[in-house]
Order: C-alpha cells, then structure tokens, then sequence
C-alpha cells in the first residue's frame, strides 16, 4: 500500500527529506507534460519542473492537507510558467528593440532565442500538425485542455486551479478540442496508409 | 429516429464521464437506437485517447535524482519550522490584552474595596504581566510540537512566579485563588478558541 500526498508532506515536513522524492515520482509525468504544453520546449519545460518541485518542497509547511496536494501543486506549477512567459516575452520585446550605440540606433541581432510556445514550431523540431495546433490556441482554451489531457485532471480539479466556473471550464475544453478535431480530421486524411474505421459523417 | 448531426460536445462530455447522471440515461438510450451518434462516439473516443497521447511528455530518466540532488541543498524540515508565528502572536497579543483589561477592572475594583492594602504596586504589576504571559502560553500550546510545549514550561514558571510574588506582597489566599481560577478559565477559553479556529482552516 503506498502512502498518500498528506502522508508524505507529513513526514516530509517531520525532517524526512527524502521521502520527498516519493511526490516527484508520483507527479513528475504530469508536471512536466503540463509545463511542456505550455512553454513549448522540452528542455525548458524539465527545468521549470524542477523548479516547480524545489518551489513546492521549500514551501510545503504552506501546504494545507484539507486540499487536494495536485491542485497546490499545479498552482505553483501554473504561476511558474506564467511567470516564465512572460518574462520571454519581455525579453522578446526588449531584444527586439533598437539598441543605442555611438554610431546611432542599431538593431540587435541576437535573435529572440526564448520565443513563447506559438513560435517554438519554428525551431524545427519534429512536430506534429496537431501538436502545432495545440500551442496556436489561445491560452484561455490551451490551459485547460492541457491540464484535462497531460495532467489528467478532473474538471472539477481544473475549475479549481484556474479558479473559474465549471461551466466556463467545460465551454473552453469543448472549444479548444473542437479546433483540434477538424485538425486531426485533416491530419489523418493527409497521412499515409489506411484511416482506422473512416468515420462518416 | 430522424436524421441528425450529433452534438459533438455531448458525445465529448459523455466520453469524458463528466454527464449527469439523467444526462447520461438519455445518451446511452439514445445510442443504442442511433448509429450515427454511436459512430461518434467511437471517433470521439479514439480522438480523445489521441489527445492524452499527444499531450503526455515523459520526463527524462533522472529525473526525480535531479530534483532531490537539489532539495537536498535545501533544509530539512522541522517540526518547529511550521508554526505560523504570525498568528500565534496575533492570539498572543489578544489573550494578553484582555486579561490586562480584566485583571486592571478586578485590580482597581480591590484596591479601591481595600482587599489589596498591603500588596505592593509592583507585586500587582508582576501578576499582571505574569498571567498574561501565562495565557499567550496557552494559545502558543495549541500549536502542534515541542516548541509550544515548552511555552507550557514557561507558562507554569510563570503561575508559580507571580503567586509567590503575591504571597510576599501580603495578599491574602482568597485573591490568589480568585486570579488563578480566573487566569485558567481564560486560558481555556483562548485554547478552545484557538483550536476551533485551527480546524475551521
Ligand atoms: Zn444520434
């Protein structure tokens, strides 16, 4: 029988530090897979969880046990990633800038090297149409798809951790997975070999 | 059964479990009179298990060494650690303040009866102080770990302290009795207070 959230941050917080590793185990895949779909970068996204679980472990005497230990979990996780992008599109905005120099303005050729998700296709890495599609929602539709499908979350766990209405939730799930359907559709028609049990409509 | 488009977002929330109960009758009636709706929904769910697909990342091996390797550079929790200093202060400051408003009414109210003729001002003084210190204690033992139990230390060196105070003012056992019945019903209360506040949190 293995133990649960609360009884881990207990002995945790009891000075038994490396029962903390118990938590990562348990959490890592969807931590990762959830700052994934939002930052867009494989890399980027393991270091960010990273510092998603040291956040959590230095903070975890602020944890209540009455919550579910995913939703404080992927609020810490959620405002990471917020944070982080936008801080890149900080940056993006003042590399883009023109800089001062003696000579007059110039602009600056250290190209954007830490663009947010829409642009990240751009770098070539082997990706899908779909996935592509996935990192063109908007971020009010991506968000709770990604947490529904790589956090395997419940709606009632998104609803919380975004702190919007069930309802609203659904609406924005169904929507964002409505774009992504006839993407797929397309997808699969362009591929090679057989659809599966073509589905007439 | 007429011809229809099925509704994409029913099939979605029934393949995702998250239909009323009612809602969820009516649907698998519904699909065993309608093959068109019961091909969605097979596409539907074929869709959806595309999306967990696409949307989980698999962290890389080391993971969970990674993360640990760093915690480790982090302290240890301790028991001592959790204690919300801040609040605890907060009932601290409060149970002080109205034993010094009781004990100042009680004080003025003996003196001016001449019950404390013979107690120095400096003795009444060090029973107030002393009890109030006593009844902080109390708010401070509700808070879990070895750190309040040795505020109860310093509450009980406190009762003893100001009682003797007493005695060598001259006071008489009637006020003793008096204060100290008075000093441990308040603690009490503060402690049942305190404790009430904590479970609703
Ligand atoms: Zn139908």
């Amino acid at each position: 029988m293995s133990a649960t959230d609360q009884e881990i941050v207990e002995a945790v917080l009891a000075g038994e530090q490396h029962r903390y590793a118990e938590l990562v185990e348990r959490y890592r895949g969807k931590i990762v897979s959830y700052v994934m779909r939002m930052m867009g970068n494989y890399d980027d996204a393991v270091d960010l969880s990273q510092e998603v679980f040291l956040k959590a472990y230095t903070a975890l005497d602020s944890y209540r046990p009455q919550y579910p230990f995913t939703a404080w979990l992927f609020r810490i996780a959620r405002n990471a990633s917020i944070d982080e992008l936008r801080r890149r599109r900080l940056t993006m905005v003042s590399l883009d800038a023109p800089v001062a120099t003696g000579e007059g303005e110039m602009q600056r050729d250290v190209a954007a090297d830490t663009p947010g998700p829409e642009a990240m296709f751009l770098e070539g890495e082997a990706r899908s149409e779909i996935e592509q599609a996935i990192y063109d929602l908007p971020d009010k539709y991506r968000e709770p798809l990604v947490l529904r499908h790589a956090a395997e979350m419940s709606y009632d766990e998104i609803s919380e951790a975004l702190e919007l209405p069930l309802g609203t939730v659904k609406t924005r799930i169904f929507r964002a997975r409505e774009a992504l359907r006839g993407n797929l559709e397309r997808s699969a028609e362009g591929s090679a070999g057989p659809t599966p049990g073509a589905e007439g409509r | 059964m007429n011809r229809h488009e099925p509704n994409r977002d029913m099939l979605s929330a029934y393949a995702d479990g998250v239909l009323s109960p009612d809602a969820v009758r009516s649907m698998e009636q519904h699909l065993v009179e309608c093959d068109t709706c019961a091909r969605a929904l097979e596409s539907e769910k074929r869709f959806l298990t595309r999306l967990d697909t696409l949307a989980h990342v698999v962290p890389p091996a080391d993971f969970v060494n990674a993360v640990m390797g760093r915690v480790a550079q982090h302290p240890v929790h301790r028991p001592g650690n959790a204690i919300p200093w801040r609040a605890a202060m907060r009932y601290g400051v409060a149970a002080a303040l109205v034993l010094a408003v009781i004990l100042g009414g009680g004080v003025t109210w003996m003196l001016g009866s001449g019950t404390l003729q013979n107690a120095q001002p400096g003795a009444v003084v060090a029973v107030g102080i002393s009890s109030a210190a006593g009844l902080a204690a109390g708010a401070f033992t509700t808070l879990r770990d070895f750190v309040s139990q040795g505020f109860v230390v310093l509450e009980a060196v406190a009762q003893l302290l100001w009682r003797v105070t007493l005695l060598a003012a001259g006071a008489g056992w009637m006020i003793q009795v008096t204060l100290l019945l008075l000093t441990v019903s308040l603690n009490y209360a503060f402690t049942r207070l305190v404790l009430n506040y904590q479970r609703r949190n």
